[in-house]
């Protein structure tokens, strides 16, 4: 039976060296083929973009107002090609000539397939369709995006939103805004500048549609901080009622907002807030009473300077030093007195040597 | 022109070339650097974040240049941009700072503003 075994293993060891081989070249044959048809692609590509560069300026500068021939009865390749190169020029101007940009789009017919794009498998082309949308501003294409926010695929779901906040369709910006606070909480604050572009009109909108601030705080931060963007002094009543709302959140936003405004009559609201049981508004309070406070605020906040959490004399400690001549002075005061809390003291000066670092630099 | 977005590069420098200016471009700022020391270049358009150097090392480059290249006019172009990138890039000497998407006849008319002085 041995030499039948051994003879056996010798064959097995041959058959998978020969697989193994197989298999290697095939593979080896499938990346050349696909490098091949890569480096063909990007050859196409950098051919066509140079001739589009050329033939397309006289238009989108109005030099002649017709439209380049180059661009128009392209094969499908080409035309995937020249949707991609309008994108991106698109991305750069805006304007008359964004407008020229936006005419070729249509007169190429590139809006061709777009419903279909849109709900294609590959999430990578429905973002790009998305995308498409909101750059060529393609009217009749927006609803379809709504339903585009609850893609499975986040950065499907983030085009969306884009185009239909770059395009300022109104009557789908609560669902853009109900899009928003689905995000992770981190993420919503980074997604405010694009909420901002539905302008002030959005401010109106959520004021009649969104839901009881006691229940859905969270709506309302958003709200808060699109008012603080658009310094919406409209908002002012609204946010000052809003700070009854026992949610923290929401209280700092509405804070930040109305401080940031510049709203005199938050001043007591704040020297309240400033002696809250929670620390994580007494923070917020002293960050505001330097940006609103003036020099009325410079006994509270040193008050604030010996408080027992030390993140909140930081802070403190630099909305002394954002109130000027006043609260320098404080500060100085610290740094001589020998008998002053020793944190309050290096505080004190080590934003005292900073300020002078930066007064030199 | 200095972008590494070669597109809108080739489209300033077709607007550009509209107004009859002859135009240079290069695709970053180490390229830029050496036309600008080796030709007369009368303005720099630059984009704010590209490849080897800033728009913001661009521009203290060229003011430390000696005269009178280091008095050439610098205007900054950037997609994404903070206050305080704006304010870093003006105290190094920049003229002003437009914001992609560009608005193109301002970008124009801020050209033909500072040409002449140049």
């Amino acid at each position: 039976v041995a030499p039948f075994l051994h003879l056996h293993h010798t064959h097995l060891l041959l058959a998978s060296a020969l697989v193994m081989t197989l298999v290697t070249a095939v593979a080896a044959l499938v990346s050349l083929q696909w490098q091949a048809a890569a480096e063909q692609h990007n050859r196409l590509r950098i051919k066509l973009f140079q001739a589009w560069e050329t033939a397309i300026p006289p238009f989108m500068f109005g030099t002649t107002s017709q439209v380049p021939p180059e661009i128009l009865d392209l094969p499908a390749e080409a035309e995937a090609l020249l949707r991609l190169f309008l994108q991106q020029v698109r991305s750069g101007v805006q304007g008359l000539e964004g407008q020229r940009i936006k005419t070729l789009y249509h007169a190429a017919g590139l809006d061709r397939g777009l419903a279909q794009r849109l709900t294609d498998p590959s999430p990578k082309i429905r973002a790009l369709a998305a995308i498409e949308v909101g750059k060529f501003h393609v009217l009749d294409r927006y609803p379809q995006l709504v339903p585009m926010l609850k893609d499975p695929v986040p950065y499907v779901a983030h085009a969306a939103a884009t185009s239909l906040c770059h395009g300022r369709q109104l009557p789908y910006a609560s669902q853009v805004v109900l899009w928003v606070l689905t995000q992770p909480h981190f993420e919503q604050d980074s997604l405010l500048p694009l909420l901002e572009r539905f302008g002030p009109e959005l401010l109106y909108m959520l004021s009649r549609t969104l839901r009881n601030p006691n229940t859905h705080p969270r709506e309302w931060r958003i709200y808060a901080l699109l008012a603080m963007s658009h310094r919406h002094a409209k908002a002012f009543p609204t946010l000052r009622a809003l700070l009854k709302v026992p949610d923290l959140e929401l209280k700092a936003a509405c804070l930040k907002a109305l401080a940031t405004m510049g709203d005199e009559d938050t001043y007591p609201d704040l020297v309240r807030y400033a002696r809250n049981r929670d620390f994580r508004l007494r923070i917020q309070a002293a960050k505001y009473l330097g940006q609103l406070g003036g020099e009325r605020a410079v006994p509270i906040l040193r008050e604030l300077m010996e408080d027992r959490v030390f993140e909140l004399r930081r802070q403190a400690c630099l909305s002394l030093a954002e109130l000027g001549e006043p609260g320098l002075a404080v500060l100085e005061g610290l740094v001589l007195d020998p008998n002053s809390d020793h944190f309050a003291r290096d505080l004190a000066v080590e934003r005292l040597q900073w300020l002078e670092w930066r007064r030199r630099s | 022109v200095v972008d590494d977005d070669q597109t809108i590069t080739r489209l300033l420098k077709a607007r550009l070339e509209l107004l009859g200016l002859s135009v240079q471009v290069a695709s970053h700022g180490l390229e830029a650097l050496n036309l600008i020391r080796s030709q007369p270049i009368c303005l720099i358009i630059s984009d704010l974040m590209k490849p080897a150097i800033s728009g913001l090392r661009l521009t203290q480059a060229v003011r430390a240049l000696p005269p009178p290249k280091d008095g050439i006019p610098i205007i900054i172009i950037s997609t994404h941009q903070s206050p305080r990138e704006k304010q870093a890039v003006l105290a190094a000497g920049a003229e002003c700072v437009f914001t992609k998407p560009l608005a193109i006849p301002q970008l124009v008319e801020k050209v033909t503003r500072l040409l002449p002085r140049a």
